[in-house]
């Protein structure tokens, strides 16, 4: 592989959910701490479609926000097209423009009080990087682009629809023309019927303008649509990493293979469907060991007490003692 | 607009026409009775140079004669009538209240404004900022809260007073006064300003402003002020009513506006004095105008906060 356009080494985050400082003194607490991620390291390379998935409190919106520049991690690095994001000290302006983000909530994402010309050119304003007269006639275009009309410029959101407001949402992302999109979940607040016309139109602006992908989802038949990567997350930690459609035919962590059982089937093979056990567990005292341990199957001694590093495996890699014994590394 | 688009976009007198807020207000009967009394008021008030019979403060035309004329009566001497009476001194009562309102109305409405200002811009960075910064703001803010309105307003009148030198006291008392009902105001705005502020951070829109490296104060007032104005108008609206009593209030006691630029509040100072001696008139007719116009903007205010306020629709 080429030099990776995101190359995310050790990315730990931890938020600190003590009480008020005059409860710990009282109480006699101590101060407390929530791991949202810890030790996650990937790389992206360009013109991919990376997606992480997992469960609700798993952390994958923690690494979206980190990546782009929203949270400074605790920990580790992010490095974007070979530059360092590096949240305390400020990105500069022409790093910024090459990255944006596409947000889960479209009544959210966009400001209610402004027109969708003003919201879509936003990020050409910003950046400077064109006149005004230019960029209204930019956001006219995108919006072509992205499906509607041009005349919707002088429109407020609230004349809009989900989907349309998410399109919305998308032009605004590709005015400043980055090379690279983090996704944050961006069909879970739609309707099932425009979560494809979403997801298509995602894939055609990827065809067309080059664009590189980090899509954030929980659900696993978006992220089989549209990743060539994937990234399965368990309470903060990357436990696998795999090619986007090996990993639903040969999954090879457990935890990958319990989220694959459940998945409902729409074919309706009749295939018995195995609910995932257990819940997931609370991230400020996570288990020992590797976290998944007591909802695993496979669990052994060594689980409960080492935590497992990432291993190579026929479609990417895995973090998963069972593997060893399964299939001894030579 | 961009000319190759077919349909229409609603104008902007349209959209206001259409608006949810303006239809609660055509079917509002005391929102309208409210509002045309205080319109009208106001129109009295800022085209008092060209409306009013005379000009009160002009001594030169004025009459000694005409003193103390009751209302709707032929002055016994110069046989002039005036419809709300003549004071001591032989001025036209409506003509001085018309001036009168005029000083109270531009104190209120620039001590509000000065109010709001700070307290949008405290509001908005305390909200913003969060932390420790917020905690320390919003103290200061509690503790003045602690202390009645008036009493901060006395207090900062009156060390403004010390610093003043005395030839420059009379130009300067009209600022001082809307700078001391302005301080003692801005906490309830920078209250309801923090509290949206906290919530409209958090959301996907200002993050997104985020992303793209927006600098925080354009964030704070291009993108999350307008989303907080709403309950903001309100209050200017409570408080401008509140000011405009501040001021007739200080000037009541004396501590307000210099007699040569009397406000309502002086009026009825001045009115209180005859009240014994049975000219009602001069007491009456400037009390009357501050509590109408009090009382519409107050009811203005309270149904722009039903009417904004969406639980209750």
């Amino acid at each position: 592989m080429a030099e990776p356009l995101l190359k995310i080494e050790g990315l730990t985050r931890r938020f600190d959910v003590s009480k008020p400082w005059l409860n710990r003194v009282i109480e006699r607490d101590e101060k407390q701490f929530l791991t949202a991620n810890a030790d996650v390291s990937f790389e992206i390379a360009k013109g991919e479609t990376f997606a992480l998935v997992g469960e609700s409190g798993s952390g994958k919106s923690t690494i979206a926000k980190m990546v782009v520049g929203l949270l400074p991690p605790s920990a580790g690095t992010i490095t974007f097209a070979g530059q360092k994001i590096d949240t305390g000290a400020g990105i500069p302006r022409s790093l910024r423009r090459r990255f944006q983000m596409i947000f889960q909530d479209p009544f959210a994402s966009l400001n209610p009080r402004w027109r969708v010309g003003e919201i879509i050119a936003e990020p050409i304003r910003t950046f400077g990087l064109m006149n005004p007269t230019d960029a209204r006639n930019e956001a006219a275009r995108l919006l072509e682009v992205v499906g509607l009309s041009a005349g919707d410029v002088n429109k407020f959101p609230h004349e809009f629809s989900g989907g349309q407001r998410q399109r919305i949402a998308i032009a605004r992302a590709l005015s400043s023309k980055p090379e690279f999109i983090v996704c944050d979940e961006p069909t879970s607040a739609l309707d099932v019927s425009v979560q494809a016309q979403i997801l298509n139109l995602m894939r055609d602006l990827q065809d067309e303008f080059g664009l590189t992908y980090l899509l954030i989802s929980h659900d696993l038949s978006v992220v089989r649509h549209m990743s060539t990567r994937i990234g399965v997350l368990y309470l903060g930690r990357l436990v696998e990493v795999a090619q986007g459609k090996r990993l639903f035919s040969e999954p090879q962590h457990p935890y990958t293979r319990m989220l694959l059982d459940a998945v409902p089937d729409l074919a309706l093979s009749g295939r018995r469907r195995h609910a995932v056990e257990g819940e997931i567990p609370n991230p400020i005292s996570p288990p020992p060991g590797c976290a998944f341990h007591p909802r695993c199957p496979l669990v052994h001694d060594r689980c409960k007490r080492e935590v497992p590093q990432p291993r190579p495996t026929p479609i990417g890699q895995a973090a998963c003692h069972a593997l060893d014994r399964l299939a001894p590394a030579a | 607009m961009t000319p190759n688009t077919p349909g229409k976009t609603p104008g902007r007198l349209y959209r206001l026409w259409d608006s949810d807020l303006f239809y609660a207000f055509r079917t509002a009967p005391v929102a309208i009775v409210a509002t045309l009394v205080a319109l009208t008021i106001i129109a009295c008030a800022v085209l008092a140079p060209w409306l009013a019979p005379m000009n009160p403060y002009n001594p030169g035309g004025l009459n000694l004669m005409n003193g103390f004329t009751p209302p709707m009566e032929p002055n016994a001497f110069t046989g002039e009538t005036f419809l709300m009476g003549a004071d001591n001194q032989g001025r036209d009562m409506l003509s001085t209240i018309m001036y009168g309102t005029r000083t109270s109305l531009f104190v209120g409405a620039m001590a509000v404004l000065f109010a709001m200002t700070l307290g949008i811009s405290i509001g908005l960075y305390a909200g913003w900022r969060g932390g420790w910064v917020d905690g320390a703001l919003m103290r200061v803010a509690d503790v003045q809260l602690a202390f009645p309105a008036i009493l901060i307003a006395l207090l900062i009148f009156g060390i403004a007073r010390g610093f003043i030198p005395d030839n420059m006291r009379d130009q300067l008392a009209i600022w001082v006064l809307i700078v001391a009902i302005g301080l003692s105001d801005w906490v309830q705005f920078a209250r309801v300003v923090r509290g949206a502020t906290m919530v409209e951070k958090n959301k996907e829109y200002v993050q997104a402003a985020r992303v793209i490296g927006a600098h925080p104060a354009k964030i704070m007032f291009r993108h999350i002020l307008p989303n907080v104005m709403g309950p903001v108008l309100v209050i200017a609206t409570i408080s401008l009513a509140l000011a405009i009593i501040a001021e007739a209030t200080l000037s009541f006691l004396g501590v307000g506006v210099p007699p040569t630029q009397p406000s309502l509040g002086t009026l009825i100072r001045i009115g209180q004095g005859f009240l014994i001696s049975g000219e009602w008139w001069i007491l009456l007719f400037p009390s009357l105008t501050l509590l109408a116009l009090a009382l519409s903007v107050n009811l203005l205010g309270d149904w722009l906060r039903d009417a904004l306020n969406p639980r209750l629709r």
